[in-house]
């Protein structure tokens, strides 16, 4: 009975630990949908782009580096890539009848361009981005690694650094705004673009953030963002659309049954149990867990 | 103050307001008046920048602004009111109120801070209410929310869209005496009503649009002296 016990309770504690990079990549996906009413297909590109920029960071100056200066060096860089697809890409978009679906095409064009040009720049040779820190701690007999720990650490901050973000600055607010009623956001003289281009930026920001988090538990390939899309997409949807509450929660429900779905069954089991749980809760909350919208 | 002269706005073919000229001086309190769907509403939103009008000219404090986006034309003081309010309904009263002071000549913290003291003392009710998500308000408070939300932005001039609109009468007679109490702080206003009788007290002029044209100009007891204006165009 105890060892039974234990075992769940392990089983359920490595998909906690696990989740922290999927709250932050679903949180992204969410977010930009939210606000600007984009649904973003080039979200896993985007998380390839965060690794493979940390991975050559590590390649150029793996004496001189490490996750710390490599997060201050891609964060502003994925946050301006943000701003630019906004910018080149959706903004023109906007003033077309139909734009929703405009959207969707190009971001997928834009996601198959990215994988294109990383394939061209870096190869389709599987790359690893170093364990930022080693060795692990037994809980539940269960070994749990340190550094899985540190990023779920760093994710709970980022999380909780975004709530403050969207409840106390003014760009917070607005963005909150815009995706509330945009007509009263242009009433109060928020500028729309500008507040479209900084989501871009900020859920950029959080994609590539996420990405250096699987790169270094995972293989990098230049299409490997795609999983991690259909991963997004599917806790994006459990959760409520456009919900950053519904994206946390629903991020460390399925990152849980994950971890039980793997154990019990096997790895390949897991993207049908997701589904399946994803299905089950859409017919009692056609909107999500948190969906209002 | 603020000058529109032969204005044409279209919805795609459709010709919303025809050759519109208006006027209000500073101080002044104007109301534009007329059956509904004949273009009031989209008159005040040309003049605060949500929609551009085809041709003619709008000088704010003789500065031309037909083609400047809302967020110019609520940085120089105009400031809309809308008739469906268009607040934040998943946001508490108070972070309305914070975002009714975005644009950057009333975002400063200690002018927000007046700001907020003057729309509280105004309304104490917000107060009240701060902290409860705008989409809980009933009719009353949500107005009441929305123009406060107008006044953080420490407008000049307030174009008003039919503020008494689907409120109960009593809570009518207060937003008008409130903005009757915003004009007299010096407050320009532009009100557009359906609601003549009761609104009556506060006008000083008033234009009658009826199908995007003007066709009445006049002082509050020219228009009450008119019998075919009260009778054809105010149905009273």
């Amino acid at each position: 009975m105890d060892s039974v016990f234990y075992q769940f309770a392990g089983i359920v504690t490595y998909g906690l630990l696990a989740s922290g990079s999927y709250i932050l990549m679903a949180m992204g996906l969410s977010l930009i949908y939210g606000v600007s009413g984009v649904f973003n297909y080039a979200h896993g590109s985007l998380l390839t782009i965060g690794a493979y920029i940390a991975w050559l960071l590590f390649a150029l100056f793996s004496q001189y580096i490490n996750y710390m200066i490599v997060l201050i060096i891609v964060i502003p860089m994925m946050f301006y890539i943000g701003v630019g697809i906004e910018t080149i890409i959706i903004r023109p978009l906007r003033r077309r009848p139909n734009w929703g679906f405009s959207a969707i095409i190009a971001t997928l064009g834009l996601a198959l361009i990215i994988d294109a040009l990383i394939f061209i720049f870096f190869g389709p040779l599987l790359k690893t981005l170093p364990r930022p820190i080693t060795g692990s701690i037994i809980v539940f007999g269960f070994p749990l690694n340190n550094y899985k720990m540190v990023m779920l650490l760093v994710t709970l901050i980022l999380s909780i650094g975004l709530g403050l973000f969207f409840r106390k600055t003014l760009i917070g607010l607005s963005m909150r705004a815009v995706a509330q009623d945009g007509t009263g956001a242009r009433i109060v003289g928020i500028p729309l673009n500008k507040i479209f281009g900084y989501t871009f930026g900020l859920s950029s920001v959080l994609a590539g953030i996420s990405g250096i988090f699987l790169g270094s538990s995972y293989n990098l390939s230049p299409d490997g963002g795609w999983l991690f899309f259909i991963k997004a997409f599917i806790i994006v949807a459990v959760g409520g659309i456009g919900s950053l509450k519904g994206a946390f929660y629903a991020a460390v429900m399925l990152a849980v049954l994950e971890s039980i779905v793997s154990f019990q069954f096997g790895n390949k089991w897991v993207m049908p149990c997701w589904f399946l749980s994803l299905m089950i809760i859409l017919i009692f909350k056609p909107k999500g867990l948190c969906g209002e919208r | 103050m603020l000058e529109i002269e032969n204005i044409n706005v279209y919805y795609g073919e459709f010709r919303v307001l025809k050759n519109i000229s208006l006027k209000v001086e500073a101080e002044e309190l104007v109301a534009v008046l007329g059956p509904n769907g004949h273009g009031k509403s989209t008159l005040l939103k040309t003049i605060c920048g949500l929609i551009n009008p085809e041709s003619g000219s709008i000088r704010y404090n003789g500065v031309e602004i037909s083609h400047l986006s809302t967020e110019q034309i609520t940085e120089m003081g105009l400031v809309y009111i809308a008739e469906d309010r268009n607040l934040f309904p998943d946001m508490t009263v108070m972070e309305n109120l914070r975002l009714g002071a975005y644009n950057k000549n009333a975002r400063k913290p200690a002018k927000v801070k007046r700001n907020l003291e003057f729309v509280f003392e105004f309304f104490p009710r917000l107060k009240e209410w701060s902290k409860r998500k705008a989409g809980t308000l009933s009719g009353g408070e949500a107005r009441m929310c929305a123009i406060g939300r107008g006044l953080m932005a420490a407008p000049k001039f307030i174009a008003i869209d039919e503020p008494s609109l689907g409120l109960a009468p009593i809570i009518r007679t207060d937003v008008f005496s409130k903005i009757a109490e915003i004009n007299n702080t010096g407050t320009s206003v532009l009100l557009v009503e359906q609601n003549v009788v009761e609104s009556a007290r506060l006008i000083e002029r008033s234009y009658i649009i009826d199908d995007g044209k003007i066709v009445f100009e006049g002082t509050k007891d020219e228009m009450f002296n008119n019998d075919h204006v009260m009778k054809v165009f105010l149905g009273a």
